[in-house]
């Protein structure tokens, strides 16, 4: 990811924690400002997208000091259908970052087991 | 004796028109509605900035290069979008422009389409910046 993309990405998962944002390189437009698909964003949440993100962005630009953008956004149903492998790429993160939290969490938990070597020597001793 | 209309004119008589031709092709065509109402805002700026004497070319580092091909083609989107405020656009409106060219771009370029209710969403806002810039719009539906 550039720094573009990183910098919009983590604070638009603040509003829509699943979505994904690449740079559009692939625009014929000569224009200074780059072009920045915003994927994955819940049909049902378009709408907020737009009050939220569009009707703000000059004050979550300000905010969060991001760069000036276009915004190309793309719902996830629109994602699956036209851009499959970000759809993808997005439901492996969903997945990596499911197996990610269980095993955090299992680490925490689980007392680690003592290592056979070091029952061996315990029991050495006591005999 | 046949006076020609200004170039700042023409561009206002395209705005409106353009404007018209959003409304009429949302219901079956939302990607050309998304395209003509992005121009509609485009070319009632332009006409504003001309009329203002405006010179971009002077104030942009974008349009400077522009011109310097061809000083035709120093309204660049970029300047456009930018500086809606030297058309005296306020700060609730400037946004506007904005979200009508990414909607434009989505519109002429991206394999997904724009829906007739994205589109719609921008008429009145798009209306009343027309009408501020000196366009009459009439009724909006």
């Amino acid at each position: 990811m550039n720094e573009v993309e990183s910098k919009w990405q983590s604070v638009l998962r603040t509003i829509f924690p699943t979505i994904v944002v690449r740079q559009d390189f692939s625009i014929p437009e000569d224009d200074d400002i780059p072009f920045l698909g915003i994927y994955m964003i819940p049909d049902e949440r378009m709408m907020e997208f737009t009050e939220k993100v569009r009707g703000k962005r000059f004050e979550l630009m300000e905010r969060e000091n991001l760069p000036d953008v276009s915004l190309l956004h793309c719902s996830t149903s629109d994602t699956q259908r036209y851009y499959p492998h970000i759809y993808a790429e997005a439901q492996s993160e969903i997945r990596r970052s499911g197996r990610a939290t269980k095993s955090a969490s299992g680490k925490t938990t689980r007392k680690p087991s003592p290592k056979k070597s070091a029952l061996r020597a315990t029991a050495a001793s006591r005999r | 004796m046949h006076i020609p209309e200004s170039l700042a004119a023409s561009y206002r008589r395209k705005a409106l028109a353009a404007f018209k031709a959003a409304m009429s092709l949302c219901a079956w065509n939302a990607d050309g509605a998304a395209n003509r109402l992005y121009y509609c805002l485009y070319l009632a700026l332009v006409a504003e900035f001309e009329r203002l004497g405006i010179r971009p070319e002077t104030i942009d580092a974008g349009s400077a290069r522009a011109a310097a091909g061809d000083i035709r083609l120093k309204w660049t989107h970029s300047f456009v979008r930018k500086n809606g405020s030297l058309a005296s656009l306020t700060a609730r409106e400037c946004p506007t422009v904005n979200d009508a060219y990414d909607l434009r771009i989505i519109a002429d370029y991206r394999e997904s389409d724009v829906t007739c209710d994205e589109v719609k969403q921008h008429f009145r806002n798009v209306q009343s910046i027309l009408e501020a810039l000196g366009i009459n719009v009439g009724v909006c539906p």
